[in-house]
């Protein structure tokens, strides 16, 4: 839950420098790309205006964030947090690749296939499920998805190569 | 009198059986994502939005509206029975509420939960009744400057009242709005930040955006702690209050909805504060606050109160002045958007059938909500039963299927595991959803008005100085930022080394 990881908000950390970098990169890349829109002029603003003055100042909060926690690190003050501490990174990354998986094989597997191999992945390699129970429950899940998305809702999913 | 008419016009639309059938839907699986930790009303809004298209405006916002104030009293279910909230606005609940069940006093909690949702939401429904009109009338007279203001209002108030630094908040804010110039520009159709791909000429999908923001990144985090429940097992008896506990719980209830209204009206407000806010005044208004967090009744009945009166009068900003003040209502805002009704002043107006009959769905909502959480308590225990591991790819498959159907496109799923990402990542870094997802739904239209008020006042912001409103929104937008950073400098007198991003 949101609020669970909350005990640490309001430290400053390490992890700052690292968010003010990404957020001062993108926010950089933003204001090249707003100039190259066409700022106009402030009578007639152009495509690219209020998008460079946003980005301009997340630039500045993002530069500020960054030098705010190296200033706070050599000090040394406050106790670091271990962001990634409870990550699970292998678990993570199947998950996003099973996602991802499915939005590469969906028009060529078709709906139900596809849903069948996810439910399946999910449920045996992340869930830890024994097969029987794997197999049952896509099974079940992909008739039931199938019933109320296709049957019911007429939700015009692909068919693929098996065309179901 | 015209009000009256106006309500029995709202009902006749609500009692239609089609309409009373999405409202019971609507409530139903609010109750249930209630009841379900890890999966919250955006979510659950989102992932319905699609299945709207073929259902008509007001069936569509009845649903959608049930589901929001329908999750305010599942969330109290698991709060008071499992000691984990069910929703983030039932997390001061958890406090006096599951110490109540461990006194044997389940059904008492759950029933003042119910009961003082119920009278709460009455009274906000009348507040709204009688607010939303006049004030979609005075806005009849705002132009693009007030517009522009106020909404900035909006999201510098939300990043205020964040839980973590405003800093970060008003941060995320920002990138929303970038993320929201994605696409056409509005003014003359040039396409921005769309690096030649076709799927973005019209801007990030709002149902990508959430759905990964809140979904799948709640997933993600859910998977790595897997939550604990240890569900009271004794039987539930008694669920309606003695007249002790109504005694006691009265005043609780009233101080809870009024406080609740008013949050709940301020943007950037919404239930969750309202909880917090409306615990924290009953334990300053109480005889004995020591003993709150032991189980007293007014523990329950104040945050229940408060977050469903709250509920109902966020709706008051959107249907007036269309102004989303929370990223719930911003869905809402982008549901009504899609089905072609622009909110704001003229909706009474022009949609009197959408307005009234969503209000006195509410009502009929909260009738419904009471039969299914007293009576039907059983049945969301057992629903609390089901193993977190068997219910997650259940919940990633409806947020794939919820996001293809609005397009029919791939590119939407890969929005969704991307926004996923980014959303797990900033809760890793303590960086909120909220004020992105607000500001990428109030982006474009904060654009417009500022744009049309510099070529209305050829180039000059004085524009927003002589001005009443505009005046009032920048000075309130000031005092705020300047109360943040007096309460950095005054903290960091007491505790040396506090950090100034951390903290302001």
């Amino acid at each position: 839950m949101a609020w669970m990881g909350k005990p640490f908000a309001g430290q400053m950390k390490n992890s700052d420098f690292f968010s003010g970098l990404f957020f001062s990169l993108v926010s950089m890349a933003s204001c090249i790309l707003a100039v190259q829109l066409g700022l106009g002029k402030i009578q007639k603003p152009g495509s690219g205006l209020i998008p460079f003055g946003t980005a301009a100042l997340l630039s500045l909060m993002s530069i500020g964030m960054v030098f705010r926690s190296l200033l706070t690190a050599k000090k040394k003050e406050e106790p670091q947090k271990k962001v990634f501490q409870s990550t699970r990174w292998k678990t993570l990354t199947l998950v996003i690749g099973a996602l991802t998986g499915y939005g590469v094989f969906l028009n060529f597997l078709g709906f139900t296939v596809i849903t069948f191999l996810l439910m399946t992945f999910l449920l045996r390699v992340i869930s830890k499920q024994p097969w029987w129970r794997t197999l049952v429950t896509s099974m079940l899940i992909v008739l039931g998805a199938y019933f109320i998305f296709v049957f019911w809702l007429d939700c015009p999913f692909p068919k693929g190569i098996v065309g179901i | 009198m015209e009000t009256l008419q106006n309500l029995i016009f709202g009902f006749q639309v609500t009692l239609q059986p089609i309409n009373l059938f999405y409202c019971l839907i609507g409530v139903l699986i609010g109750t249930l994502i209630g009841v379900l930790p890890g999966i919250g009303p955006v979510g659950a809004m989102s992932l319905l939005l699609p299945a709207t298209f073929h259902v008509s405006p007001v069936g569509a916002v009845i649903m959608l509206s049930g589901i929001y104030y329908g999750a305010q009293y599942g969330g109290s279910t698991t709060s008071i029975l499992v000691n984990i909230p069910g929703e983030a606005s039932s997390v001061v609940t958890c406090l006096d509420g599951y110490q109540m069940a461990r006194q044997g006093r389940a059904g008492p909690a759950l029933g003042i939960a119910a009961f003082g949702s119920f009278i709460a939401a009455t009274l906000a429904i009348i507040g709204l009744i009688f607010m939303a009109s006049p004030l979609s009338n005075g806005a009849l007279g705002f132009g693009p400057p007030e517009y522009c203001t106020l909404m900035c209002v909006g999201l510098v108030v939300l990043t205020f009242l964040a839980q973590g630094s405003m800093y970060k908040g008003l941060m995320m804010a920002l990138f929303g709005l970038l993320i929201s110039y994605i696409g056409l520009d509005l003014f003359n159709a040039k396409p921005r930040f769309t690096f030649g791909a076709q799927e973005l000429q019209e801007g990030v999908g709002i149902v990508p955006l959430v759905m990964g923001l809140f979904g799948i990144s709640e997933i993600l985090l859910n998977l790595e702690q897997p939550l604990r429940r240890e569900i009271y097992k004794a039987k539930i008896k008694g669920l309606f209050p003695t007249f002790q506990d109504w005694m006691d719980a009265k005043g609780a209830i009233l101080r809870g909805s009024l406080v609740g209204f008013f949050l709940g009206i301020l943007p950037g407000g919404g239930a969750v504060l309202a909880s917090f806010a409306s615990y924290a005044i009953e334990k300053k208004f109480s005889k004995y606050p020591e003993k709150f967090g032991t189980g007293v009744i007014e523990g329950v009945a104040a945050p229940e109160a408060a977050n469903n009166a709250a509920a109902q009068a966020s709706f008051i900003p959107l249907l007036s002045l269309g102004i989303p003040p929370n990223v719930v209502m911003a869905l809402l805002f982008g549901g009504l958007l899609i089905h072609g009704i622009q909110p704001g002043p003229l909706l009474i107006q022009k949609h009197p059938d959408l307005f009234w009959g969503v209000v006195a769905s509410m009502y009929v909502g909260n009738m419904m909500l009471l039969a299914l959480n007293l009576p039907l308590i059983g049945m969301w225990v057992r629903v609390l039963k089901i193993p977190y591991h068997l219910l997650f790819p259940l919940i990633l498959l409806l947020c794939i299927i919820g996001v293809y159907s609005v397009n029919n496109s791939t590119f939407d799923i890969y929005l969704m595991v991307l926004f996923g990402v980014i959303g797990y990542f900033m809760q890793k870094f303590d960086f909120e959803p909220a004020p992105l997802a607000l500001a990428y739904v109030l982006g474009p239209m904060l654009e417009v008005s500022l744009r049309q008020s510099l070529i209305m006042s050829e180039g000059s912001f004085l524009i927003f100085i002589h001005r009443p409103i505009p005046l009032v929104s920048l000075l309130l937008i000031v005092g705020l930022l300047i109360a943040q950073i007096f309460s950095y400098w005054r903290k960091k007198r007491h505790v040396p080394g506090a950090s100034a991003l951390g903290t302001i």
